[in-house]
């Protein structure tokens, strides 16, 4: 047998696996006694509600093709035995929800598998050997590990068979130690031959999330970790971020307070601690050093310079793919399930293909922004490619452009529509004209005032009340009028009829309830006013409203309520349990996030980590400014759109984001090395 | 009391002249033998085993927890452990040897 042949039937076994791991774990029936499958109706309820942990999915969805009402969920309260079997049905709203079972310890053995063999896909490189093998799979696993500890208060709720005893006779316990190190030392062995190609597939981390199901773990980030570790130990790159880092860890550590709250992560499962346990804390920190390390790592040892029109076509490929899973998942509750499943997504995809109560249709993602800028770039890196290979034939990116178009339709993203339509021109007029950066800049400078005086013009909002639209929105949802009945009238009231907004402060008490950070504003628009310039919190204020976002970042004023120590050095990377447990808990429901990725940063940071990531990222763009060079303009995208989307807050945007970000600064270095 | 699938599957069909009632927590509740009811062994998590003589007596023991069938209570983390552990070294083993033949 010839080596390609060998390598086609290899290839074919692992796509058979991965068709076993999708059909094994929902048909294999345990029990020995046959129960009778019925048609899911109104009669059958009672039927499903006793007969629990007999039939299998496959045999219930079987019976049941064609019927639309019937909804699949996850029961992860089932035991081993369950997995994978009907535990219960219940009528809600006209439509039959069925609790399929599944259980903590066998995700993470299922997924794990699932996505171990589809990263094996990735095109090998033996040339270079990671190290310390044995270290990296102890310190992942040992993570790990810790992780359940740090958050038991998630892992309680979330999952019933649960067991924290320390003892050689807690099976729960040592299963989970043992399945880490299996983890960890297989994603090891794949991570260390393909690491040199992983970043040409980085586009698929949008398609494959990774997250398991019911837990807050994520599998890229253990992938990822392998490389972070690498870098620490080994490379010592980023050796200033990394010293800075732990001195700030320790900061952090000291700074929380344990209020033994569970932040309901909610979309953000699997890249954001639901604790505020010193564990907890230590996991997500140590993640997240790692992670910054090893994007470093791979951008460095990568090769996509060499493989740009593979980088492309991968980005086109995965935004089609995600377009596709969402449409199906809309209309089948059962690939839904699935892709919820195998895809690691850290919610549910959208069961409809119109949007709901005025949410965006946002498919199998989990935020509509973040995969609306991803479509973004892969329009604009497909309309680079078809420029840059104008000989080929690109009837296939054409195509692919077409469906990641509507996809970009669909999420109704504007800023991203309005960016991209931006970086389309100027990279098409350098094509043309070659314009220095200075005109750009100077055009860019002169055309910013006239679309938001145009802006203003259309929404027909005088520039009084667009200045203080901020301030408005953080009143009506501050705590200074909890309790009233029409709060949003008296709001109202005293805005109309208050011109100094300092007499909020007259009524007894509202200094001392008001967050810190809305003091702060208030008092920048009522006494930093210099004559024929406008107020900082006016331009502010009317940017938030230009790009609809008065709203979220009046709550976010409303209740970031940080003392000096937060706000200089913030609480940590990924850490929200202050933030929305702290001040003004009561006043919004549900998860509403800054939507800012700068917002989340100076929560996470604070300012000194702010104007840091603001110095270099500006550094960046300006030094390496080349209108020639299309990683600029997606940075520059990114850059952009992040002011208004909490984009960062999610692994795969996250990990683009630096991977542009490094790339662009390796870019200009290895070429002025050339030079 | 409601007769679920545990109770038909350990304790057989309710006769017709049993009337179901709850007994609850009455201590001083006596269970009446049934001379037409075959006697069932039933178990509970911790392996206690206890003989009941009534279809009534049964039902209610497996309400609160126990069971006819004792792989109920098998503990399936430790098997899943000792399975993963078992392949695992196989795994190893058959790698170990595979190379070191190959050296040879």
């Amino acid at each position: 047998m010839n080596n390609s042949t060998k390598f086609l039937n290899f290839k074919n076994t692992k796509f058979l696996f991965l068709f076993v791991l999708i059909i094994i774990p929902w048909s294999l029936q345990t029990n020995s006694d046959l129960t009778e499958v019925k048609k899911i109706d109104d009669q059958s309820i009672g039927y499903y509600q006793v007969n629990t942990c007999s039939i299998t999915f496959q045999e219930i969805f079987t019976k049941n093709i064609g019927n639309n009402d019937v909804v699949y969920k996850f029961d992860n309260y089932s035991n081993i035995k369950c997995f994978g079997k009907v535990n219960g049905l219940d009528k809600v709203d006209g439509k039959y929800h069925v609790g399929i079972g599944t259980n903590l310890l066998i995700n993470l053995i299922v997924q794990t598998l699932f996505w171990l063999t589809l990263f094996s896909f990735i095109p090998k490189n033996n040339s270079l050997k990671l190290n310390n093998k044995f270290l990296s799979i102890v310190l992942i696993a040992f993570l790990n590990i810790i992780h359940f500890f740090g958050e038991n208060n998630f892992y309680n709720l979330s999952s019933r068979n649960i067991d924290y005893e320390i003892s050689f006779t807690n099976f729960f316990l040592l299963s989970l130690i043992l399945i880490f190190i299996l983890i960890s030392y297989l994603t090891f062995s794949i991570a260390e031959k393909v690491y040199s190609n992983l970043l040409i597939y980085l586009p698929f981390l949008f398609l494959v999330n990774g997250t398991f199901n019911y837990s807050n773990i994520n599998f890229i980030l253990i992938v990822f970790s392998i490389y972070g570790l690498q870098n620490l130990l080994e490379n010592r790159n980023l050796k200033k971020f990394n010293y800075t880092y732990f001195v700030l860890t320790i900061f952090w550590l000291f700074l929380q307070e344990n209020n033994n709250f569970l932040f309901d992560v909610d979309k953000l499962r699997g890249f954001s601690n639901s604790s505020d346990s010193h564990l907890s804390n230590i996991y997500w920190f140590i993640n997240f050093l790692l992670l910054i390390n090893s994007v470093y790592f791979l951008v460095k040892n990568g090769k996509i310079i060499e493989d740009q029109n593979k980088f492309i076509l991968n980005f086109a490929f995965s935004g089609a793919l995600i377009v596709i899973f969402g449409f199906i998942g809309s209309l089948s509750s059962a690939f839904n399930f699935f892709t919820y499943y195998y895809l690691g997504l850290s919610k549910r995809g959208m069961s409809q293909i119109s949007s709901i109560e005025g949410n965006t249709w946002r498919g199998i993602s989990p935020s509509a922004e973040s995969i609306g800028e991803f479509y973004g770039i892969v329009l604009f890196l497909s309309l680079v490619y078809i420029i840059q290979n104008k000989n080929k034939n690109n009837i296939l990116i054409i195509l692919l452009l077409a469906i990641n178009l509507l996809g970009l339709i669909r999420s109704n993203n504007i800023s991203a529509i309005l960016t991209l339509s931006a970086i389309v021109i100027l990279y098409l007029i350098n094509l043309k004209f070659n314009p220095s950066f200075k005109i750009v800049t100077l055009f860019g400078v002169v055309i910013m005032p006239l679309l938001i005086a145009l802006g203003l013009n259309l929404n027909n909002v005088s520039y009084e009340s667009a200045s203080r639209s901020l301030i408005l929105e953080g009143l009506r949802y501050s705590n200074l009028y909890e309790n009233e009945l029409d709060r949003n009238l008296n709001v109202e009231r005293f805005f109309i009829q208050e011109n100094d907004l300092e007499t909020i402060f007259l009524y007894s008490g509202n200094e001392e309830k008001i967050s810190s950070s809305f003091k702060y504003v208030l008092d920048g628009y009522n006494k930093n006013n210099l004559k024929f310039l406008p107020n900082y919190v006016s331009i502010l204020s009317i940017f938030s409203l230009m790009i609809n976002r008065s709203e979220k970042w009046g709550i976010f004023l409303s209740k970031y309520n940080p003392d000096f120590q937060e706000f200089f050095v913030g609480t940590g990377p990924l850490q929200f349990n202050k933030y929305f447990f702290d001040h003004n808990k009561n006043n919004i429901e549900g998860l509403v996030l800054p939507h800012s990725s700068l917002l989340d940063i100076l929560i996470f940071f604070g300012f000194a980590g702010s104007a840091i990531f603001i110095f270099f990222l500006s550094k960046n763009l300006i030094k390496n400014n080349d209108f020639s060079n299309p990683i600029w303009y997606v940075l520059l995208f990114l850059s952009i759109n992040i002011v208004k989307s909490d984009s960062l807050l999610y692994i795969p945007p996250l990990i683009m984001f630096l991977t542009f970000y490094y790339h662009l600064n390796f870019q200009h270095d290895s070429e002025e090395k050339i030079n | 009391m409601e007769i679920t699938k545990n109770i038909l599957d350990s304790c057989g069909e309710k006769p017709e002249s049993t009337e179901l009632i709850d007994v609850g927590n009455d201590p001083n509740f006596i269970w009446e033998n049934d001379p037409l009811f075959e006697t069932v062994v039933l178990y509970d998590v911790e392996g206690n085993i206890i003989n009941v003589n009534s279809w009534l007596e049964c039902a209610n023991y497996v309400t609160g927890g126990w069971s006819a069938n004792i792989d109920n209570f098998i503990n399936e983390e430790r098997y899943l452990f000792f399975i993963l552990l078992g392949l695992s070294t196989a795994v190893y083993l058959f790698k170990k040897y595979r190379y070191q033949g190959k050296r040879v």
